[in-house]
């Protein structure tokens, strides 16, 4: 059934003035008319003649109502060929203007200004001249910003000398102290100034400073000019975990001792329905502060630059993903859970990011909105990224939480090493070799005996075996079938 | 079959901050994660008429590409539904709009990309990922650089053409798009926005036309090899590359692509190994199908045998581009003989793991063997011209639903089998991606 968007735009596509208006690059399209001039006009006129409210642009149309609609674009057809003129014409003259005063606006903006001010004259009643197109287009400039803020990789370069000194400063010294590694977020290395090829959100603190730069510069929210938004980022990228929020810190290091604190493996896991920490903290305006949990039990996280009760909160929402998502109980059993915790703690640095830049303070509804988002959102996301959408199937189908099998049931592959890094087959044949020689050996490291795991550790030094976790990982069979 | 009717879908707050919107069910082809502000949609390749799920999980954040892409109805039951006070679960009316079906082609382009095994020009798909990519920028997330991205796309697609090459109309609606986008989101002076308008005048929109044309040839190609298993013997055989293990392009994607051979001796065994190379692709602008050698030098096997815990050997594969495949061997001493000798003579035989150099963990094969058919079968329905493809793709399904249920997984074998049954019944029809359309039209194009 035809909508009445896809009367619209067949339509258009009829009228002899379309063509050569609508060329491609030109801004103006049968989507721009149509939301714009053509659905308006249908509005109000629909009611006059039929008594009835006009259907929403993507509903089906029936049999009358497109009868309908038809009638009424053909009465609307010169007055549209004309307004399309227009538009067309205010287009060229204001792209020409653009050029000349050097403002940041594309086409379509100017389109889409262009077509809302046609409309809203004329809905008084009379028709607009190209005079008053003129002046709308130059008030409309004339409010544009200038371009340049969001500076090229050569035009950042000479801020340069600047970061280093300020690393020099202070960014090694808040390195030294707050690790970006022992948070999952990257390794312990100078963030790069500038990188030639692509980044992500998944870089977490290896995003370059242009990278930080570039976010902010073209985030509406951020005021200052290009190097007022550059010298804030270089400060930025020095700070402690590459914010200067300490409620940004402390956020960071309650989700990641919620990961700590979540009991993986076995034993009881703190539902949702056990949550009974005190949600006021959630409620309080002010900036997260470390603190103790509300509750004494000792399962509950805590540790330094935490938030005690974020904390729990971060502890519960990983026990759900891990104890009722298909994917989270698939990566639990896979022993990828540091994967998981990667990815959401690169998710919850961007969020912190976001909030840093903007002058916005991380509070503790903040704090519970990221560590929803970084666990629920960051982790299948963060597989995505890493190529492997077989994780990312979301069968949200229950289990029975009682029955024994439903874990084993759990269908599915594993996933890709989570960072490619070549090993040399030569050191594999030797440790396949080894093992073959001496299958007590083999025996004894599959069920992680110590003195073999410290005897094959001795031979990965002096004889260039791989490394056991390697060994175990990646070369060796899930079960004896 | 593009998304076009109002559709009356699910609302349900799941608990910590998170709602789903629309329904999530069984993909055994893989759903496609695309992440937009605030939320999580996921589209199902094999049933890009359906409604994507959308997993909010910051409801402000999410409120204005919810709005844009499910509707302002959407849009609000989401943020009634989110607090712990309101309702836990509603209905809402989603009325599909270019948005969304965007987001569900983009999904459908990314899927080519990753899991069809047809030759596609990458090229062609990259340019419809990035073009897809920058008319959805508003509210895709993770978005670093789209013009940077679309503008190489195209310049690689333009370049390559050679004069005598007739244009593919819907390659050339596709780079038509993608330039007008260029030309028009973008500043007007900023200088890939001007090198855009320059570089469309004179380029026209193809009219979206299709043909016949070499649709039999590929879906031929597509149809059960099971005859390459059956044959093994216990000291040769075949085994298939994983798709996970080795990317596309490095390759070729059919069954039973590495072929091996185990010669025994009393202290000593080899090991040899053959693997098909990447099929000839035919690019967009091009004349002819050109084989283009793979983007690595090495590749590395690793055997197994029934009654070892570990792999029992492994081995380096170099390429060769006399007969396009990769070959090498492995030779080992008496322990290692010793235990591919007693899988011998137990009646078993060594199944061949063919990797990159990195070590990655290994999937279970029965899984990837049911994935692999799925995908199989959703790559030859989705070209399928006639009622002989539509058969031979819905045969792959049902291939693909016996080998999900035989590792247990029901549900993903009851959608291969509904999926058939839907092909074969006429309810089922793809729109192309340009790559596609370019493959199986492109000769009479």
């Amino acid at each position: 059934m035809t909508t009445l968007k896809q009367l619209c735009h067949s339509w258009l596509a009829s009228l002899p003035a379309w063509p050569e208006c609508a060329r491609a690059g030109g801004g103006l399209t049968a989507t721009v008319v149509t939301k714009r001039l053509l659905y308006p006009d249908l509005v109000a006129r629909w009611d006059v003649a039929s008594l009835l409210t006009a259907p929403s642009l993507t509903a089906p149309l029936d049999d009358e109502q497109a009868a309908h609609a038809g009638l009424l674009l053909q009465w609307a057809g010169k007055r549209v060929e004309r307004q399309i003129r227009l538009v067309r014409g205010g287009i060229d003259e204001g792209m020409a203007a653009a050029r000349v005063r050097n403002v940041e606006v594309s086409v379509t903006q100017l389109a889409d200004k262009l077509a809302r001010a046609i409309q809203s004259i004329e809905a008084a009643g009379e028709p607009v001249t190209e005079m008053e197109l003129a002046a709308v287009v130059s008030t409309y400039l004339s409010n544009c910003p200038p371009r340049g803020r969001v500076l090229s990789r050569p035009d950042f370069a000479p801020y340069e000398p600047t970061f280093l000194r300020s690393w020099a400063r202070v960014g090694a010294t808040n390195l030294a102290a707050f690790s970006y590694r022992a948070l999952a977020l990257g390794a312990d290395d100078r963030p790069p100034f500038i990188l030639r090829g692509r980044e992500s959100t998944w870089d977490g603190l290896g995003r370059s400073v242009y990278s930080r730069f570039r976010m902010a510069a073209g985030d509406a929210r951020v005021a200052g000019s290009a190097t007022e938004v550059a010298h804030a980022e270089i400060e930025r990228a020095c700070g402690r975990l590459g914010l200067r929020q300490e409620a940004g810190v402390v956020a960071l290091h309650s989700l990641f001792a919620g990961f700590l604190y979540a009991p993986l493996d076995s034993g009881t896991w703190l539902r949702p329905t056990d949550l009974t920490v005190d949600q006021t903290w959630r409620r309080d305006p002010r900036p997260l502060r470390p603190c103790e949990p509300t509750s004494a039990d000792p399962l509950r996280p805590r540790g330094p630059w935490a938030h005690g009760d974020m904390a729990a909160y971060a502890q519960a929402c990983v026990a759900v993903f891990v104890g009722r998502e298909v994917q989270g109980r698939y990566l639990r059993l896979k022993g990828l859970m540091d994967d998981a915790r990667e990815h959401a703690m690169r998710r919850a640095w961007m969020i912190c990011f976001e909030h840093d830049r903007r002058h916005l303070d991380i509070t503790g509804a903040t704090g519970a909105k990221m560590v929803s988002i970084a666990v629920f959102k960051g982790i299948p996301t963060g597989q995505a990224h890493r190529h492997d959408r077989r994780l990312v199937a979301i069968e949200r189908a229950p289990l029975p939480s009682d029955d024994p099998t439903a874990e084993a049931a759990i269908e599915g592959p594993s996933v890709q090493a989570p960072t490619g890094r070549p090993v040399d087959p030569a050191r594999i044949s030797a440790s396949l070799a080894l093992l073959a020689e001496n299958p007590d050996l083999a025996h004894d490291l599959v069920y992680g005996r110590e003195d073999a795991v410290a005897d094959y550790e001795r031979r990965v030094q002096s004889d260039g075996l791989v490394p056991l976790d390697d060994l175990l990982r990646f070369l060796m069979k899930d079960d004896e079938s | 079959m593009t998304l076009s009717h109002v559709r009356d879908v699910h609302v349900a707050r799941l608990g910590f901050g998170r709602v789903l919107l629309g329904e999530e069910r069984p993909l055994p082809a893989e759903g496609v994660a695309i992440p937009i502000e605030g939320a999580l949609v996921t589209v199902d390749p094999a049933r890009p008429a359906s409604i994507p799920s959308c997993l909010v999980t910051d409801p402000d954040a999410a409120e204005a590409s919810v709005r844009l892409l499910y509707g302002e109805d959407a849009a609000s039951a989401v943020l009634r539904v989110w607090p712990d006070a309101g309702p836990a679960r509603t209905r809402c009316s989603v009325e599909p709009d270019d948005e969304l079906r965007d987001l569900v082609r983009l999904g459908m382009v990314r899927w080519c990309r990753q899991f069809s095994p047809l030759p596609l020009d990458d090229g062609l798909s990259l340019l419809e990922e990035s073009m897809l990519v920058g008319r959805l920028y508003a509210v895709l997330e993770d978005v670093d650089d789209w013009p940077g991205d679309l503008e190489r796309a195209c310049g690689r697609v333009i370049d390559r053409a050679e004069g005598d090459v007739a244009a593919h109309p819907a390659a050339e609606r596709l780079l038509v798009d993608a330039l007008d986008l260029l030309a028009t989101r973008l500043p007007i002076t900023d200088p890939i926005s001007i090198g855009a308008r320059e570089r469309l005048s004179g380029r026209e929109p193809g009219d979206p036309g299709t043909s016949d044309g070499r649709r039999d040839a590929w879906v031929a190609d597509l149809q059960p090899r099971l005859a390459l298993v059956a044959g093994d013997s216990t000291t040769a055989g075949a085994a298939t590359v994983d798709w996970y293990d080795v990317r596309r392009g490095l390759t070729s994607m059919t069954e039973g692509n590495a072929r091996w051979t185990l010669e025994l001796d009393e202290d000593a065994a080899v090991l040899s190994v053959a693997v098909e190379g990447p099929p000839a692709v035919r690019r967009y602008g091009r004349p002819a199908a050109e084989r283009e050698r793979p983007g690595a030098d090495r590749l590395a096997f690793d055997a197994y045998v029934p009654n070892w815990r570990f792999a029992v050997l492994t081995g380096e594969l170099r390429f060769g581009e006399a007969d396009w495949s990769w070959a090498g061997s492995s030779r080992v001493g008496a322990a290692q003989a010793a235990l591919l000798q007693q899988a011998v003579d137990a009646g078993g035989r060594p199944s061949v793991r063919v990797r990159t150099l990195e070590l990655t963990p290994m999937q279970s094969p029965a899984w990837a063997l049911a994935h692999r058919w799925t995908c199989r079968g959703l790559a030859a329905a989705r070209v399928a011209g006639n009622e002989d493809d539509r058969s031979a793709a819905a045969e792959t399904w049902h291939r693909a639903a016996q080998l999900w249920r035989l590792i247990r997984s029901d549900a993903h074998g009851d959608v291969c089998q509904q999926l058939a049954e839907d092909l074969l019944a006429g309810d089922l029809t793809y729109d192309l991606t340009a790559a596609e359309a370019w493959l199986v039209e492109g000769a009479s194009g």
